[in-house]
């Protein structure tokens, strides 16, 4: 990767958050301002880039799209350790998708749909210690099929002590004030202290120019 | 040995290979032969690293490969007349032998005399030079000593036995000669980088240009290694032998004729090239003059290879590419249309954003228009380079079983199998299969099955398992019909859980979820299909997030299959992948419950082959693993490529592994591979060599463009739906042979040291303390032929290295044709499906 690049800094955004809440048609909101709502299902990982103007710096963001199926966790948490950032999504119409309570003793079984909170511990157990998080609600056009409010979801990112913004992907509200938001706050965290301070520990990935990246990813399991 | 090589026969003789064929051409070759000789000796040919890229590998990585030139040698003048003459004195020709020297050397080596090694190497084909060079004499030898490569050995043509020539494969492995000498000894191979090569290149072109025919005659490509043959070939008599056709016996007598088996029985005339440039060749005029205008390569490629480094680099240099920017590219007279048709698409300036520079994309691209003239090209000659490709490589397994199947030949076996084919395969009383499984399997995995006449109905219940190859018709018919009475009590089972509420609350609120789940995935899979397109029937549930947009009534189908699958396999569970799974055989079977047992065939394959769903996903993991080991085997220099890349968890390939390649083909495509993937044919492992198969495609573009796993992942995701799936096939087909090849090379190499098999070869032993010699080295050494002490050396000192050279039981499993059983309690042990 030889020459000077197109940015000044390079983000790394990870969107988690159960099947079919909308995580792939929030990405491709953002990046390509487009929806589709018979969207596939996301298998394995991929990633996609827009590069956004923060301060008067370019910003690349890479944002990480990962399957939401509780079984492909010992996949997807083998790319949180690179991410500075994370998105929670849940979707604003399905209980489940935001807290599912509910377990299945009569065989042993339980959702293999994780809710925010477990998604949250999954994060604070796998991701880099301070990583910036945003939770998000998802589908907020549908309001007939609303089932969790924007009070409680506000609520619980306060719990978690992070901050909340409902989208929709299909209607585009919100969708690049949340990309946007995040990244600021990565932005202050790590790039705006580094420069007076010496480079905080987590922020090895992001640097001026000509920085190379380390990897995400790595071994899996 | 003069007296028996008097009565050989010259070239043009029934066992007339392609290298009998050139020799009509001698006239025109590059001899530089002239008659003074002072001290050293006479340089006739060279072939270099800088010319003909040789190389010795002496270890698994591409940083050892030792450069170097592969040169003919003539000793002082012992004979009067230095000019060969062509076939008709023979005996002289073995008179010379001895006068002759085979010789390596590394380029390190040559000092003062590397210039006239280049010299030679380059000199015009046409117009040989003026004067024959004089090198220093390497040093002769006839066994083989010092560690490889690092010296310089020169073999009297003499006293060499035999050459074992391994041509290029598929636009991978490296052709490689070996050197076996009377007294038994092998010297290493030595292997021809053709691709970076331009005197071979050139001598392709001139051999295109007489023969329209750019595989040559045997299937191969031309390369370096045919040159060899044709130098030796004007001095002494190069005989192919009959036993194994990668053998060439040097001035063989009488008893090594009959110890290979008599005469190569070679099926192609010499003028073979010729025929299948006829009536399969060229189409209309405009084919022919380009090809023989540019030697095979179209003008589109052409161009484009001049223009596209250059051009590259100037992509990459590209900081900020602006409109203003791209729009100069555009504008350079020296872009090529091609391109700038290309930076006028808007795809292009998306990519370009994702990869800093268009250069990866672009890089990509220009191997598709490669790649498409080579399909183009040889489509003209497919059938008849196929069948060269398959009858001419070595007797392997697989061209045994192809011969015992059946007489068809190759180019009938790769048709379809059509349902009059397919009924002929029973017996018209009972309905019973009347042919052996292996056949049908074979003609499926080669061929496939024919998309358009409903036989795919019938026979994919037998690659899957419903119906038992030996049933008969009435047994087939009672079974469905049990099978149909099982689907609808398992479907009304849940439905009674789920709907009447007959279970408790917390079972009920399970299947809804899992329910929900289903319907989900069900509305997100394969919708550009006609037959899941519609949204013409309201929805059933008015309270289902989808009771907006409507359904249709397959949908609604596999819907009730997925949960129904549930019920029966309740360990398991629905896990993301399976509606990718089960759309292909519902739309093939357009019947729930028959596709509902197809579908229960594929998940017990999946779950005791494959696991690919448990929820540990050790299935996953073991798969990724083994890619990972065969990769390391099979191409070392790509593997240190991606560990440099951080990229050898093989992550990128999780989506084509879970879901069989669904996402990376088209739908068309994917019936097809999935047939022949069902047929265990080769392998019950086969989908790992589809990976390799791609993954050997694009082995250039990734090497030469992708340093991180990012761009790594995203180049391999965004093949999607660009893979050429006949090609694949075959590339697969051959890596999977390969493969085995290797793995029975290392097996002897382990398990018997230095066979000793023909009494001619002494017991001698070899004696190179070899440096860790990988797979890949290993399959060229060890490559089964009849003298098979030849070739394989470096075990005394390798054995500390022995632990490279295992073959992991991983990839041992790869040779499997079996698909064994996981019992239930497996799928527990590993997580289950469902719960934890
Ligand atoms: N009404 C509405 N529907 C949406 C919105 N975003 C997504 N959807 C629908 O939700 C479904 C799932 O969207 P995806 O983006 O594929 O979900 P995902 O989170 O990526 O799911 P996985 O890849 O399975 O993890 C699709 O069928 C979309 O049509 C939205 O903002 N509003
Ligand atoms: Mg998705």
């Amino acid at each position: 990767m030889a020459g000077t690049r197109n940015y000044d800094f390079l983000i790394k955004l990870l969107l988690i958050g159960d099947s079919g809440v909308g995580k792939s048609c929030c990405l491709l909101r953002f990046s390509e301002d487009s929806f589709t709502p018979s969207f596939i299902t996301t298998i394995g990982i991929d990633f996609k880039i827009r590069t956004i103007e923060l301060d008067g710096k370019r910003v690349k963001l890479q944002i990480w799209d990962t399957a939401g199926q509780e079984r492909f966790r010992t996949i997807t948490t083998a790319y949180y350790r690179g991410a500075m950032g994370i998105l929670l999504v849940y979707d604003v119409t399905d209980e489940r998708s935001f807290n599912s309570r509910i377990q299945y003793p009569f065989s042993g079984k339980q959702a293999d749909m994780p809710d925010i909170r477990t998604w949250f511990s999954n994060v604070e157990q796998h991701a880099t210690e301070g990583v910036n998080k945003i939770l998000i609600g998802n589908k907020c056009d549908w309001e007939e099929k609303r089932v969790v409010s924007v009070e409680r979801g506000q609520q619980l990112a306060d719990e978690l002590g992070i901050p909340f913004m409902e989208v929709s992907a299909k209607s585009n509200i919100n969708v690049e004030k949340a990309f946007y938001s995040l990244a600021a706050d990565i932005k202050k965290r790590i790039i705006d202290t580094s420069k007076t301070e010496q480079l905080p520990a987590q922020g090895v990935n992001v640097s001026e120019q000509n920085n190379s990246i380390s990897t995400m990813g790595g071994k899996c399991c | 040995m003069a007296d028996s090589a008097a009565k050989l026969t010259p070239p043009g003789s029934p066992t007339a290979s392609f290298y009998d064929l050139s020799d009509d051409e001698e006239g025109e070759y590059n001899t530089i032969m002239h008659s003074s000789s002072g001290r050293g000796v006479k340089l006739l040919f060279s072939k270099s690293k800088r010319a003909t890229q040789v190389y010795v590998h002496p270890t698994s990585s591409s940083k050892d490969n030792i450069p170097g030139f592969i040169a003919l040698i003539q000793q002082k003048n012992p004979s009067t007349d230095a000019r060969p003459q062509t076939s008709s004195s023979t005996s002289s020709k073995a008179d010379r032998a001895t006068s002759y020297l085979l010789a390596w050397l590394p380029e390190s080596s040559l000092g003062d005399a590397f210039d006239s090694y280049v010299k030679v190497e380059l000199s015009d084909a046409s117009s040989p030079p003026k004067n024959t060079p004089l090198v220093p004499q390497p040093p002769t030898t006839t066994s083989h000593t010092t560690p490889i490569g690092t010296y310089a050995f020169a073999v009297p043509v003499s006293e060499i036995y035999s050459l074992l020539i391994r041509p290029p494969s598929l636009g991978w492995w490296f052709g490689s000669v070996v050197i076996n000498t009377r007294a038994g000894n092998s010297f290493p191979a030595l292997f021809f980088h053709d691709n970076e090569c331009q005197s071979t290149i050139l001598q392709k072109k001139k051999l295109v240009r007489e023969n329209f025919d750019p595989f040559g005659e045997d299937g191969g490509t031309f390369w370096g290694g045919d040159e060899i043959l044709r130098w030796l070939k004007r001095y002494v008599v190069v005989e192919k032998s009959g036993a194994d056709p990668s053998v060439y016996l040097i001035e063989p007598t009488v008893e090594d004729k009959l110890g290979f088996g008599g005469k190569a029985s070679a099926p192609n005339s010499p003028k073979l090239g010729s025929k299948i440039a006829g009536p399969m060749g060229i189409q209309g005029p405009n084919a022919a003059s380009s090809s023989s205008r540019d030697a095979g390569m179209d003008p589109v490629t052409k161009a484009l290879k001049q223009a596209r480094w250059s051009f590259l680099e100037k992509m990459s240099q590209v900081t900020s590419f602006t409109r203003r920017t791209a729009q100069e590219i555009v504008e350079n007279p020296k872009v090529p249309p091609q391109v700038r048709r290309l930076m006028k698409n808007p795809e292009v300036q998306t990519l370009q954003e994702e990869f800093d520079s268009a250069r990866v994309y672009l890089a990509r691209w220009a191997m598709g228009i490669a790649e498409q003239s080579e399909r183009e090209r040889s489509q003209r000659i497919f059938t008849a380079q196929d069948v060269l490709e398959m009858e001419d490589s070595d007797v392997g397994a697989f061209e045994i079983l192809d011969m015992e199947a059946s007489n068809l030949s190759l180019a009938e076996k790769r048709k379809p199998v059509s349902i009059k084919e397919w009924k002929s395969f029973f017996d018209t009383k009972v309905g019973r299969l009347q042919v052996t499984v292996d056949e049908v399997k074979e003609r499926i995995f080669l061929g496939g099955l024919n998309p358009s006449d409903g036989v795919r109905k019938e026979a994919w219940l037998f690659l899957l398992g419903v119906y038992d190859w030996d049933s008969t018709a009435d047994e087939r018919k009672a079974m469905m019909n049990s099978k149909r009475d099982e689907f609808v009590r398992l479907k009304g089972a849940w439905w009674e859980r789920m709907v009447d509420g007959n279970g408790n609350a917390e079972e009920t609120e399970w299947w809804k979820e899992q329910k929900g789940r289903i319907e989900k995935d069900v509305h997100r899979t394969d919708r550009q299909i006609p037959l899941f397109e519609g949204e013409d029937i309201p929805h059933p549930d008015p309270d289902s997030p989808f009771a907006e947009v409507g359904t249709n009534v397959h949908l609604e189908q596999m819907k009730d299959m997925l949960l129904t699958y549930n019920e029966y396999n309740r360990d398991l569970g629905y896990v993301q992948g399976m509606s990718d799974l089960l759309a292909p055989i519902y739309a093939v079977e357009q019947d729930d419950a028959v596709a509902f047992w197809g579908f229960v065939g594929f998940m017990d394959r999946m779950a005791s082959l494959e696991r690919n769903f448990l929820r540990d996903q050790s299935g996953m993991r073991t798969q990724l693993l083994t890619l990972d080991h065969l990769v390391q085997l099979m191409d070392p220099t790509l593997y240190l490529h991606l560990q440099s890349a951080d990229s050898t968890n093989f992550f990128f390939f999780f989506r084509m592994l879970l879901v069989w390649y669904k996402r990376e083909f088209e739908w068309v495509d994917v019936l097809r591979l999935w047939e022949s993937l069902w047929t265990d044919y080769m392998s019950s492992n086969f989908h790992l060599f589809i990976a390799l198969a791609i993954l050997e495609k694009h082995r250039d573009v990734i090497m030469e463009h992708l340093k991180h796993f990012d761009e790594v992942l995203k180049y391999v995701n965004e093949l999607s739906n660009t893979i050429d799936l006949p090609s694949t096939l075959l590339r697969a087909q051959a890596l999977f042979r390969r493969f085995q090849r290797t793995v029975e090379a290392v097996d002897k190499r382990n398990n018997f040291p230095t066979p000793t098999v023909r009494q001619r070869k002494p017991a001698a032993k070899p004696s190179s303390p070899k440096p860790s010699n990988s797979g890949a080295t290993s399959a060229v050494d060890g490559r089964r032929r009849p003298d098979s002490s030849a070739g394989i050396d470096g075990e005394e000192e390798g054995k500390g290295k022995d632990k490279e050279k295992v073959i992991s039981p991983e990839l041992r499993q790869l040779l499997s044709r079996k698909v064994e059983a996981l019992d239930k309690n497996g799928v527990k042990d590993h997580g289950g499906g469902v719960g934890a």
